[in-house]
């Protein structure tokens, strides 16, 4: 047992004195277990004033702070309840939710007829809830646990007055229709979310519903009742009742829509199971618990009283054999589901004459002139005798199919020939069933498909024709499938592909795709068979005049030649399942006609650039045709390598002359307007350099024309080629100029973080990489000086970062010699930045990634850094900063908690909690310095962690 | 503490009358001699000097840890003086228009609203009177509760749970203005002990929210109090 002293009054001054401070006040009060402080800190006014929302940012909401004080009082609640009660009665209000939440929770912890004496104070605050935010939930959780804690504990009244209020139903507009435009914009709410809502229904309201009975089904019920009314009037107008199709079924099932998620849902759920329970444990008799439901004449409730039938109407068959027998209840399609399950659960329990009855029913069937009238209705014509009768045959299947089990032996011939003419229904006891599928069906499944052969699939493909269901199967589903077996059984149906010839697009599109993924994968193919299908594919006529294949997507041959394209482009670059070289003709053949392809359009590149055209060009059948070009001169280089025949590496296209006239025929504008096959171009750049360095300086003019109208054919390449290409030095000694026009033009890039020009970003980090492969000096007139003039802070930021980040993704030692140019280039932009340090923020901030590279000179690091933190430059990466200081900790302790205790002052507390394991390095090291400075400054800067609240250092501290 | 070394001149006291000091080299002084007066040699009349230190430090050490300006009194007899100048080098200019003014008024058959036009100047210094008029009339609370502001903004989000805290400085502060009238009682009326006592109380409030002590060697003040209790 703990024994307390209470405090003389020296000692509650001398604490109220040393409470300046939120972290000292937070520790008093965290730290105190003594009950006998009340009192005197009560007279001292402390629990007088609990503290209102403060609104600290206007871009959020306010701030319902912790009141460490309400906290200590939940805590003495159970040793002192009434001393705790005296407070809080004495307590001003407050909006302040987290003190309200408290107040519940001293509530919590007293004898239910204490805690009944404080509602007056609690009562007012469930009125207030909204559903506006997580600030709230916590309150609305801890009332309803009040609740229950009332209800125990016997203060039943009271418990009843906090559940009506915390119950209740409202209504509000959806938040996507405040103007009221959509047709039933209202939806019901609740006064707390509808999670925690649910949460309070399944966890506290039963043990009302245990204490306070009939008077707890009352309150529920009647927050049904609203929750129905708001539905059924959220057009603006009365309407019928349409639970059926929100709430398919009562008892708990994957077909509700709204179990657990919308509020009226809810409570239906827990109406009930209320009733079922007071039934259950002998408070209702079955027919009381009916009646209760049924005296409100509410169709939903009707449909829980059918519910609650069914669970307990052992006890009273009477009354099941009163509500089956029900003529209006058999007919009611909005009562179906109860119905037939009660039907189905007592069916063998009735009486003979009973069950007699109901067949009749289903013998005699529906309302024949209802029948004609619906399908008139929904078809526009008159429905003929035979379908009047047919439908009437169904309706009776699904009625007998409710009660199947329990047929007499002359029923169950009949059913059976029912079965056969319409199929066993899956789920009679539902009037309409919901299942979800997704994708295209396949007419064949892939079970069975991995059995056929090549032919029989080739067969299926020529045969087959959907029907006319648009939920059946359909061309894609099988051309799918037939891709699937393509990319599975790779060699087999490759070995094959001539068998194809003739097949509809989307067949011919799948089987490309699948081989090109076996091939991605390492698979082999039969490149010759492949290859035949493909001549045969590029020779037919573009469009598909003559095809006519319900439900077949392709417009046109375009996507399957784009296959193709693709498929090459893949196979003359893997090393495994690469194409052939002996056949370098065939291939030829089939690239060469799809590079005259017409897609893409000079239309469809309205609008477009940079990465928008490169994207263009690899999803068009000529722009993949020319990249798979690059690659055959590629594979076509790789070929001579092999033979070691240098003369012939030597002759460039000379010795692949189709290629040049290819790449010649497209650069002329008046042949190939194509932007995107600019692209190409340029993306290519580097390799067409490799591959004939000669051809590129003579089509450079052509592919960089300088002439202001062709500025997006320059552009076109320029940006593709700067975005796709690493740096080469063979191709910037080439392109200079290039380059320079680009960094000229740099100062036009546009500034925007969230969008930022990737062009200008490469060229950047292009300068940055020749500039430190000396390629570039440093110099007034040199690209490196001119594009820091030019480019604004942003883009000067994103050099330098890319410089810390390339540094940092080294693994090998990097040579002296670069890291010295690069420390001239730092210290050169460094001296710039500070004749303005406002216009160089961004570009400063990013020197973080050269420290956390771990590549410098230490000293020299740290000392940019202090430079950079006393400056008031914000780093780009302060954690990265800070693990960088943590590893210098041992090395130089002093200068490490110098910059340390720098960067605290600025930093918000989610970094400093970050922070901490990087920061007890340094502190530790700090700690052990015999330098009297060093050990002054690291435990200043742990007092001032603690005065943040941060503790986690206190141990460093010396004795 | 003795009252015949300088053992009460502490570290702690030297501290924060260097604190003190950096906001106001007067006030440090009133405070240093506050201390010797009330654990030095005993002076005649020292109740009084200690009480109107107290009352002093309280009153300035708000504005000048805000980073306001104190311009000490308000002395109302100089700005009426000022004003009293400007409106007479005004004087006629505005009787010839008020006059004017009134004789079309006379004749007039409806009542008409006078425009009477202030010179700027005189404007200007009668603003500076009424917010310095204002300013002397703030509340006591206002003007500590800006001491607590400035000295822990960290408090921001318990702004309101701190009104008991700031209560109690006020009170403090209170309890020696009131002493620091001449009531016609010698010092011997006074309970010293009583005295020392508040205005350590006075002094635990500065130590704390100066933040002159290290954090943690408050907190283990705070759990020494709250370990004598909790046994």
């Amino acid at each position: 047992m703990p024994s307390w002293t209470p405090p003389t009054t020296d000692q509650v001054d001398s604490i109220i004195a040393h409470l300046g401070h939120v972290e000292q006040y937070r520790h008093f009060f965290e730290r105190n277990s003594n009950p006998l402080w009340l009192k005197p800190l009560a007279d001292r006014g402390i629990f007088k004033s609990p503290p209102d929302p403060v609104q600290v940012d206007w871009s959020s909401g306010p701030v319902h702070a912790v009141w460490p004080a309400s906290r200590y009082l939940v805590r003495m609640a159970e040793h002192d309840p009434q001393a705790v009660y005296d407070i809080v009665r004495s307590m001003p209000d407050t909006a302040n939710v987290t003190v309200r939440r408290d107040i519940v929770d001293i509530a919590l912890a007293m004898p239910s007829q204490t805690a009944a004496q404080l509602l007056s104070h609690i009562i007012p605050w469930v009125k207030e809830l909204n559903d506006t935010g997580e600030a709230f939930f916590s309150l609305a959780d801890g009332l309803g646990q009040l609740v229950a804690h009332l209800a125990r504990g016997g203060e039943t009244q009271s418990a009843l007055r906090v559940a009506k209020e915390l119950l209740k139903v409202t209504t509000s507009e959806r938040p996507d229709d405040p103007g009221g435009y959509i047709p039933h914009n209202r939806r019901v709410t609740a006064r707390c979310s509808a999670w925690e809502y649910g949460k309070i229904l399944e966890r506290d309201v039963p043990v009302l519903v245990e204490h306070a009975g009939l008077a707890a089904v009352h309150i529920l019920v009647k927050q049904l009742k609203s929750a129905l009314w708001i539905t059924r009037n959220s057009g603006g107008q009365p309407e019928p009742d349409y639970s059926v199709l929100w709430r398919p079924a009562i008892e708990p099932h994957d077909q509700n829509l709204s179990d657990g998620h919308d509020v009226s849902g809810l409570l239906i759920s827990i109406v009930r199971d209320a009733v079922s329970t007071l039934v259950d444990t002998g408070i209702f008799s079955v027919r009381d618990a009916i009646a209760l439901l049924e005296e409100e004449a509410d169709p939903v409730l009707r449909r829980i009283a059918v519910h609650v039938l069914r669970s307990c109407g052992e006890r009273d068959l009477e009354l099941v054999t009163h509500y089956v027998t029900e003529r209006t209840m058999f007919d009611d399609v909005a009562l179906h589901h109860e119905y037939a399950l009660l039907l189905r659960s007592f069916f063998s329990r009735l009486s003979e004459d009973t069950k007699n009855t109901l067949l009749a029913w289903i013998a005699e069937g529906p309302e024949r002139t209802q029948i004609a009238s619906r399908i008139e209705k929904a078809r526009g014509e008159a429905a003929s005798n035979q379908e009047i009768e047919q439908a009437a045959r169904h309706w009776q299947l699904e009625h007998l199919a409710i009660i199947r089990q329990h047929l007499p032996p002359e029923w169950q011939d009949h059913y059976q020939r029912l079965v056969t003419e319409f199929d066993e229904p899956q789920h009679p006891e539902f009037l309409t069933y919901t299942e979800v599928r997704m994708g295209d069906e396949s007419p064949i499944a892939s079970s069975e498909l991995r059995t056929m052969s090549p032919q029989e699939i080739a067969s299926t493909v020529r045969n087959w024709r959907p029907e006319y269901d648009p939920f059946g199967p359909s061309v894609e589903g099988l051309a799918h499938a037939v891709g699937e077996a393509a990319r599975s059984r790779a060699e087999e149906m490759s070995s094959q592909a001539s068998l194809f010839i003739g097949a509809a697009p989307p067949y011919i599109r799948q089987l490309l795709g699948g081989w090109r993924e076996a091939v991605t994968q390492g698979d082999r193919i039969d490149w010759a068979a492949v290859l035949a299908l493909c001549q045969w594919l590029v020779q037919e006529p573009r469009d598909t005049q003559g095809i006519v294949l319900r439900g077949m997507l392709d417009p046109d041959w375009g996507w399957a030649r784009a296959g193709a394209a693709h498929l090459f482009y893949i196979g003359l670059d893997t090393s495994q399942g690469e194409i052939p070289f002996t056949l370098r003709g065939e291939v030829w053949e089939v690239l060469r006609l799809l590079a005259m392809d017409p897609d893409p359009s000079v239309e469809q590149e309205v609008g477009r650039d940079g990465s928008s055209l490169q994207s263009l060009s690899i999803n068009s059948v000529r722009g993949e045709a020319l990249h798979a070009v690059v690659k055959y001169a590629l594979w076509l280089r790789r070929n001579m390598d092999e033979t070691g025949d240098k003369e012939r590496v030597d002759a460039g296209f000379g010795e692949m002359p189709e290629v040049r006239d290819v790449l010649d025929y497209h650069l002329d504008v008046s042949r190939d307007p194509s932007l995107a096959i600019r692209a190409v171009y340029g993306q290519w750049l580097p390799w067409l350099v490799l591959l004939d360095t000669r051809w590129v300086e003579r089509a450079l003019p052509l592919l960089f024309p300088e002439a202001p109208e062709k500025e997006a054919y320059w552009q076109a390449a320029w940006q593709t080629y700067v975005t796709m290409s690493a740096p080469y030095d063979a191709t910037f000694e080439l392109i200079r100029d290039v380059y320079e026009r680009a960094v000229d033009a740099v100062a036009d890039s546009v500034n925007e973080k969230n969008s930022p020009d990737r062009a200008a970003e490469r060229l950047a980090e292009h300068l940055m990489v020749f500039h430190w492969r000396g390629k570039i000096d440093m110099g007034e007139r040199e690209l490196v000086e001119r594009f820091f003039t030019n480019a604004h802070d942003e883009l000067r930021g994103h050099a330098i970062e890319f410089v810390g980040h390339s540094l940092h993704n080294t693994s090998a030692p990097v040579p002296g010699m670069i890291l010295d140019r690069l420390q001239r280039l730092w210290e050169s932009r460094l001296a710039e930045a500070r004749c303005d340090l406002d216009s160089h923020k961004r570009e400063l901030s990013a020197f973080s990634w050269w420290a956390a590279a771990e590549v410098f000179d230490d000293n020299w690091v740290l000392g940019q850094l202090k430079s950079l933190v006393e400056s008031g430059v914000a780093l780009d990466v302060p954690d990265l900063v800070v693990e960088y200081i943590a590893k210098m900790a041992t090395l130089d302790p002093g200068e490490s908690v110098l910059l340390l205790s720098q960067m605290l002052k600025g930093a918000d507390e989610w970094s400093i909690r970050r922070w901490i394991p990087e920061m007890r390095t340094i502190l530790a090291a700090a700690a052990r310095s015999t330098d009297e400075t060093v050990s002054t400054r690291t435990s200043t800067t742990i007092h001032d962690l603690g005065r943040r609240g941060h503790h986690a250092f206190r141990d460093l501290l010396p004795e | 503490v003795s009252d015949t070394s300088d053992a009460y001149w502490t570290d702690r006291r030297q501290t924060l009358c260097t604190w003190i000091k950096t906001y106001g080299p007067s006030a440090a002084e009133l405070y240093e001699g506050a201390v010797r007066l009330l654990y030095g040699p005993p002076i005649p009349g020292r109740i009084r000097f200690v009480c109107h230190a107290v009352r002093e430090i309280g009153n300035r050490l708000p504005d000048a840890v805000a980073g306001r300006q104190n311009k000490g009194r308000l002395d109302y007899t100089s700005y009426l003086d000022e004003i009293a100048k400007q409106w007479d080098a005004r004087a006629v200019q505005e009787e010839t228009a008020l006059s004017n003014h009134d004789d079309g008024r006379l004749g007039a058959r409806e009542p008409q609203l006078a425009t009477v036009h202030v010179p700027l100047e005189l404007v200007r210094i009668l603003d500076d009177l009424v917010s310095e008029h204002r300013a002397a009339r703030e509340r006591p609370y206002e003007k500590a509760y800006r001491l607590y502001e400035s000295c822990a903004p960290e408090n921001e989000l318990l702004r309101g749970a701190y009104r008991a805290i700031v209560d109690h400085w006020v009170n403090t502060i209170r309890w020696f203005t009131e002493l620091a009238h001449d009531n016609g009682q010698p010092d011997s009326y006074t309970d010293i002990v009583r005295l020392r006592s508040q205005f350590e109380r006075f002094e635990e409030f500065l130590v704390n929210l100066s933040g002159v002590v290290p954090f943690y060697d408050d907190l283990k003040e705070i759990d020494a109090i709250l370990d004598a209790t909790n046994n």
